[in-house]
C-alpha cells in the first residue's frame, strides 16, 4: 500500500486496442457459425417473419375499428366517474405532473446524455418504422398510417444517417431538453388525435406543468442543499396520497358553503392548541385543573348544542391533549415534540372530515372509481399499502417474542395458501358483516384492502429472505455499539435486507399491477374490463374486442415493462450487488 | 486482586459457560484495573472470543459473576445497551456497516446512541479518522477499503463512543502480513492514551510490548497469567511451555 514508487524497470503501457467488428462478421459470427445454428438461425427468423406478419396483417386489416378508441379515451382512463366531476381528476393529474416536474430537476435528469445515442435512437425508430410499414403492405389493403410509416421512417431514417455523420462523438445533450422534445412531440400528437373533446387543452397544460415545475425545481434546487431537496420532493410526494385521494373520493354530498361555515374555526382550534399545551405546562396544578375543566365543558356543551362535528372532535381531542400534557410535555424538547403531535393530529383529523369520513354515501353510491385510474389506484395503493405490513409481519416473523411470530407465521401462511379471488370476495362480502347494519366501504376501498392483506404476506417472504441474508456480525456490531433492538432493525438490518430483495420486491409490485384485473369478479371496472367489456359494448363501438384487448396488452406491457427499468435504475444508483 | 487490585474496571468471578452441553468456560476468575492493558492468547477453541464476548455480553455466562465498571451483568441488568456503549468491540471481521460510508459507519451511533448533534459527530468522526490515519477515506464505502483500512475504521467507530473499555477479538487474524503493523499501531497508540484494553491475539511482539499481562487459556479456563518479562522468560506452567514453543518456535 506504499504510495511512493520506485523507478522499477517496466513503464504501464496502453490496454491493447479491440477492434470493432461490422454487423456482418458479428452475424457470421454469432448467428452462422455452424450448420446446426445457421438453421436454427434461419427457422426462427422464418418463424418471426411469420409471425409479424401475421400480427401486421391483423393490425391494418380494414375490418379493424381502430377509430372507436380515441372517442373512447375517458371510458379507459375513469370508466364511471361522473363526467361533471372530471376537473377533480385533471386536478390530480395535474399535481402529479407538477411533482413529476419538480422531481425531474433533482433526480437525476440533470445528466447528459451523448447526442450519438440520440441520434442512433431516432435511426433505429426510423428504420422500424418504415420495416413495419413495408411489411404491412402485404396485408389486404393499404391505409394512411401505412403511407405515413413508410415516409416518416425513410425520412427519420435519413435524418438519422445524416445526422451521424455530421455530429461529433463527444457532443453532449442534456436529458431535460431531449425529453422537453419527445414532450412536445407528443403534445403534437394530442393535437392531431380525434380525442374526445375538452381532453386536448387539460392534456396539453398537463405537459406544460412538467416543463413549469421543472424549472421551479431548478430555481428552488438552487437556494436548497441536494439533501434537503431530496427529503422535500419526497415529502411531497407522500403528502400528493391525500390530497388526490381527498379529490377524487371527495364525498360528493360534501356541502363546501357548509364546510367553510366551520373550516377557519378548525384551524383556529389546532392553532390554538399549542398556546393551550404551553399554559397547561407551565401552570400550577388548580390551573391545569381549570384549564381542564372549561375544555372539558366546552367540549361536552358543543356536543349538546350539536356544532359541526368536526370541531366537536377536535374539542375533545384538545381536552384529551390538555390532560395529557403533564405526563408527555415535562421537558421543552418533550413539549416540543408534543405540539407537532397535537399539529399533525389536528390536521389529519380535518382532513378525514374532508374526505368524507362517517358518510354513508360512500356505500351506497356503488362504485364511481374505473379504468385505469382504478388499476393504477389499487396497484399503486396496494404496493404501498402493503410495504409497511409486509416489513412488519417479516419482522414479527423473524422477532423473538412468540407471540407476533406466531401471528404473523398464522397470518403469512393462511393468506398466501389463498387465492388472491378468495381474499377479494372475503373482502367484499365479509367486512360488511363486521361492520354496523347499513355501512360499508366503497367497493374500490375493500378491494385495495384486500389487495393490501394479500400482497403483504408475499412481500413479508420476500422481505425475511433478505433479513436471513444479512450477516450475524453485523447484529453483533450494531449490538456491541449500544444500539436497541429497535434502533438495530431500522439502521442496520432493515435497509440492508430491502436492498438485497429489491428485485424480487419489483417482481411483485408488476404481478401485483397485473393482478389488479381480478377485481372485475366483485364487480369493479379495472382497465382490463374495461376494454374487454365495457368499450366493445358501447354502442358505437360494437364488435371492437380484439382492438380493446390489444391495446389493453400494450398498456399493461408499457408499465410494467418501464417498472422494471426504472427498478433497474434504482437498483444500479444503490448499488446493489456491489456494496 | 491477586495483584492487590487498587481498581478494577472488570471484575470476573469463577465465570462459566454452556453452550447446549459443552462447557466453554469453565470457572473463570481475573480482574482488569482501569487503564491496564491485558493481552489473551491460547489455543483455537479454548474460550478466548467466548470469554471477552462475555464481557460486554453478547453471550450470557450462567455462573458466576461479571462486574464492569461496576455494574453486574446479570439478566436483569436494565438498559444492557448503556454498558455496551461503555464497552468498545473490534471484531475479526471488522463488521462495518456496508450500507454506510465510512463516516456514516462512525457517526451513526453517535447520533442515535450517544444522542450527539451530527455536526458535533461528524467532527469527532473526522478527529479519529486523523488519528488512525486515513481521514481522506471518509466518503468512501467500507466495500472500497483494504482490510487494514476497514479494521481502523472499525477501531474509529468504537472509539467514537468514548468507551472505556475495548476489547479487540484477533484483529487482525483476518490482514495480510503488510497491514497487521498499521493496525497494531493504533492499538498501540491507543494503550499509550491510557485505555483499558482486553485483546485476544498471537501478535507476540504486541504482547511483549504494549500488554501488562498475558493471560493464556485452555479448555475454558486461564492456564497462567503474569506481565510479560516473565509470561515469557520463566513459564511455570507445563501447558504454557507447550504453547509458547509452538507459536514462538516459527
Ligand atoms: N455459538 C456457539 N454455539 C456452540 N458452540 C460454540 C459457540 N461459540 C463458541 N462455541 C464453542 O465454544 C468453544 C470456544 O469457542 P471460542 O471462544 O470461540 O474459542 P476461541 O476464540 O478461543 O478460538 C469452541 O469449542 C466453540 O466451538
Ligand atoms: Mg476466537
Amino acid at each position: 500500500m506504499s504510495a511512493e514508487s520506485f523507478d522499477l524497470p517496466l513503464p504501464p503501457e496502453p490496454p491493447p486496442k479491440v477492434s470493432r467488428i461490422g454487423w456482418l462478421d458479428w452475424v457470421r459470427k454469432n448467428l452462422f457459425n455452424s450448420v446446426f445454428n445457421g438453421t436454427l438461425t434461419a427457422v426462427l427468423t422464418a418463424g418471426l417473419l411469420l409471425l409479424i406478419l401475421a400480427v401486421l396483417r391483423f393490425v391494418f386489416s380494414p375490418d379493424r375499428r381502430w377509430e372507436v378508441m380515441p372517442p373512447n379515451a375517458a371510458n379507459y382512463v375513469v370508466e364511471a366517474y361522473p363526467r361533471e366531476d372530471l376537473f377533480n381528476m385533471w386536478l390530480s393529474l395535474w399535481i402529479v405532473a407538477a411533482l413529476a416536474g419538480f422531481s425531474t430537476a433533482s433526480w437525476g435528469m440533470r445528466g447528459q446524455v451523448s447526442v450519438i445515442k440520440v441520434v442512433a435512437a431516432v435511426r433505429a425508430i426510423g428504420a422500424t418504422a418504415l420495416v413495419v410499414g413495408v411489411l404491412s403492405l402485404w396485408s389486404p389493403a393499404g391505409s394512411a398510417t401505412q403511407t405515413v410509416l413508410v415516409f416518416g421512417g425513410v425520412a427519420l431514417f435519413g435524418v438519422g444517417v445524416g445526422a451521424m455523420r455530421l455530429v461529433r462523438e463527444e457532443r453532449e445533450v442534456s436529458v431535460a431538453r431531449v425529453l422537453a422534445i419527445v414532450g412536445a412531440l407528443l403534445v403534437g400528437l394530442v393535437w392531431y388525435m380525434p380525442l374526445e373533446s375538452g381532453t386536448t387543452w387539460p392534456l396539453t397544460i398537463t405537459a406544460l406543468v412538467v416543463a413549469a415545475f421543472h424549472w421551479v425545481g431548478k430555481l428552488v434546487g438552487q437556494w436548497l442543499s441536494d439533501r434537503l431537496m431530496k427529503r422535500v420532493v419526497t415529502i411531497l410526494w407522500v403528502l400528493s396520497f391525500p390530497v388526490i385521494y381527498l379529490h377524487i373520493q371527495r364525498n360528493p354530498s360534501l356541502v363546501w358553503e357548509e364546510v367553510t361555515s366551520w373550516l377557519p374555526w378548525a384551524g383556529l382550534l389546532i392553532a390554538a392548541g399549542p398556546a393551550v399545551i404551553w399554559i397547561v405546562s407551565r401552570a400550577g396544578r388548580e390551573q391545569a385543573a381549570g384549564v381542564n375543566f372549561l375544555l372539558g365543558a366546552v367540549a361536552i356543551y358543543s356536543w349538546v348544542i350539536q356544532w359541526p362535528m368536526a370541531i366537536r372532535v377536535l374539542f375533545l381531542l384538545l381536552t384529551l391533549f390538555s390532560l395529557a400534557t403533564p405526563t408527555f410535555a415535562a421537558s421543552p424538547r418533550a413539549r416540543r415534540a408534543f405540539y407537532w403531535t397535537w399539529l399533525a393530529g389536528g390536521v389529519c383529523t380535518l382532513y378525514l372530515f374532508l374526505a368524507g369520513i362517517g358518510s354513508t354515501d360512500l356505500a351506497t353510491r356503488g362504485h364511481f372509481l374505473g379504468g385505469i385510474n382504478l388499476t393504477i389506484l389499487l396497484a399503486v395503493g396496494g404496493t404501498a399499502l402493503s410495504f409497511p405490513l409486509g416489513v412488519m409481519l417479516a419482522l414479527g416473523r423473524t422477532s423473538s417474542m412468540p407471540i407476533f411470530r406466531i401471528l404473523s407465521i398464522v397470518y403469512i401462511e393462511v393468506v398466501r395458501g389463498v387465492p388472491l379471488i378468495t381474499v377479494l370476495f372475503f373482502g367484499d362480502k365479509v367486512i360488511p358483516r363486521f361492520l354496523p347494519p347499513g355501512l360499508d366501504f366503497a367497493g374500490e376501498a375493500k378491494a385495495l384492502l384486500a389487495i393490501t392483506a394479500f400482497s403483504a404476506a408475499y412481500l413479508a417472504e420476500n422481505v425475511r429472505g433478505g433479513l436471513q441474508a444479512v450477516s450475524k456480525g453485523q447484529t453483533e456490531a450494531s449490538r456491541a455499539l449500544g444500539m436497541t433492538t429497535a434502533q438495530m432493525t431500522m439502521l442496520i438490518t432493515l435497509p440492508q435486507a430491502l436492498r438485497v430483495v429489491i428485485p424480487a420486491l419489483v417482481g411483485q409490485a408488476i404481478a401485483l399491477f397485473k393482478d389488479t384485473s381480478l377485481v372485475a369478479i366483485i364487480g369493479l371496472a379495472d382497465f382490463l374490463r374495461v376494454a374487454r367489456d365495457i368499450v366493445p359494448n358501447q354502442p358505437d363501438s360494437l364488435g371492437s374486442i380484439l382492438e380493446n384487448l390489444l391495446l389493453a396488452a400494450l398498456v399493461y406491457w408499457i408499465f410494467a415493462f418501464s417498472f422494471s427499468r426504472a427498478s433497474l435504475r434504482l437498483e444500479k444508483r444503490l448499488g446493489v450487488g456491489t456494496r | 486482586m491477586e495483584n492487590g487490585a487498587a481498581n478494577p474496571i472488570i471484575v470476573c468471578e469463577n465465570v462459566k459457560k454452556w453452550f447446549g452441553d459443552f462447557q466453554a468456560l469453565r470457572g473463570v476468575t481475573t480482574s482488569v484495573e482501569e487503564g491496564e492493558v491485558v493481552v489473551v492468547i491460547g489455543p483455537s477453541g479454548s474460550g478466548k472470543s467466548t470469554f471477552i464476548r462475555c464481557i460486554n455480553r453478547l453471550e450470557q455466562h450462567q455462573e458466576g459473576r461479571i462486574v464492569v465498571a461496576g455494574i453486574e451483568l446479570t439478566s436483569d441488568v436494565r438498559n444492557i445497551e448503556r454498558i455496551r456503549s461503555e464497552v468498545g468491540m473490534v471484531f475479526q471481521q471488522f463488521n462495518l456497516f456496508p450500507h454506510l460510508t465510512v463516516m456514516q459507519n462512525i457517526t451513526l451511533a453517535q447520533v442515535w446512541v450517544r444522542k450527539r448533534s451530527r455536526s458535533d459527530a461528524e467532527q469527532r468522526a473526522m478527529a479519529l479518522l486523523e488519528r488512525v490515519g486515513i481521514p481522506e477515506q471518509a466518503a468512501k464505502y467500507p466495500g472500497q477499503l483494504s482490510g487494514g483500512q476497514q479494521q481502523r475504521v472499525a477501531i474509529a467507530r468504537s472509539l467514537a463512543m468514548d468507551p472505556k473499555i475495548m476489547l479487540f477479538d484477533e484483529p487482525t487474524s483476518a490482514l495480510d502480513p503488510e497491514m497487521i503493523k498499521e493496525v497494531l499501531e493504533v492499538m498501540q497508540e491507543l494503550a499509550g492514551t491510557g485505555m483499558t484494553i482486553v485483546a485476544v491475539t498471537h501478535e507476540m511482539g504486541f504482547a511483549r510490548e504494549v500488554a501488562n499481562r498475558i493471560v493464556l487459556f485452555d479448555e475454558g479456563q486461564i492456564v497462567e497469567e503474569g506481565p510479560p518479562s516473565e509470561f515469557f522468560a520463566n513459564p511455570r506452567h507445563p501447558r504454557t511451555k507447550m504453547f509458547l514453543s509452538q507459536i514462538l518456535s516459527h
